[in-house]
């Protein structure tokens, strides 16, 4: 084996017996978990966002398809072939 | 050994008992504390960690599916915790130098003092990137196979496999170019 890796694992072999700290987090954990289940989801400003968007857009598609209609027919009137009477 | 006790405190929790999760918390905190001083040497860093660990761990506990050992599921999130915290601080890399070592460089490895030990592995590995770091860090310091990795990651055998090849070579390198060897 390359003489590094040797080293290597000697010093892992070592480090895994070492001593830990000691400590405890578990009223830490509970503190946190109560902390973010208290506060609101915050989701409720999004949906009002939503919805009024929502409402929006079917007012101006509404109206775009009346302006569409209003501006499409006098092009339509000038692109369709001539109706008028020959002349000869 | 814990295994119906786990169980009975998990679905306590789910059905709203915050004590069972406080009992959990105590059993597994110490392996936990454990595993996350892998990822930092410092104590207040690792505590934070530990914290992470069981949080994330409270708000995904319904996906637990007990087909293994809680700590094991737990070890997961640990794992990936302990990453995300690497990948986060990788833009303001910083590690001891190696030169630090001295008292180590005069020691050798069979009676190197298991702190010193560790401390001097810890920046050694931290050199390498995120990925790399955690394979090693896993393979060395958690005695993980391969697959272990791989599963704890949700990387590819094969993949995981390569990476620690790799990771082994950029070790190689970097104790080359930091005369590793001849500080013992």
């Amino acid at each position: 084996m390359d003489k590094i890796f040797d080293i290597i694992e000697k010093l892992a072999q070592k480090a895994r017996i070492e001593a830990v700290p000691q400590f405890s987090v578990s009223n830490r954990v509970m503190a946190q978990i109560d902390l973010i289940e208290r506060q609101p989801t915050g989701l409720w400003p999004f949906e009002i966002f939503a919805g009024v968007s929502a409402v929006a857009a079917s007012i101006v598609v509404f109206f775009s398809i009346q302006a569409w209609q209003t501006v499409f027919n006098p092009l339509y009137q000038l692109l369709s072939p001539y109706q008028g009477v020959s002349l000869w | 050994m814990f295994v119906e006790t786990d169980l009975k405190d998990i679905q306590a929790c789910l059905n709203g008992d915050d004590e069972a999760y406080r009992r959990l918390v105590q059993r597994y905190e110490q392996q936990i504390v454990r595993l996350m001083w892998r990822f930092t040497r410092d104590r207040t860093e690792c505590e934070q960690l530990v914290q992470d660990v069981f949080v994330d761990a409270y708000f995904s506990l319904k996906s637990y599916r007990a087909q293994g050992p809680f700590l094991h599921w737990l070890s997961i999130i640990a794992t990936r915790v302990g990453y995300r915290f690497w990948k986060q601080r990788d833009r303001s890399r910083q590690f001891i130098s190696l030169e630090d070592f001295d008292v180590a460089a005069k020691t050798d490895t069979d009676t190197i003092d298991a702190t010193q030990a560790a401390d001097v592995l810890h920046s050694l590995l931290a050199r390498l990137h995120p990925d790399d770091r955690l394979i090693l860090t896993l393979m060395y310091f958690e005695e993980c196979s391969i697959e272990e990795i791989a599963k704890r990651m949700g990387w590819t055998k094969a993949g995981t496999k390569m990476r620690a090849m790799r990771a082994r070579g950029k070790l190689k390198k970097i104790a080359e170019k930091e005369k590793f060897l001849e500080k013992f």
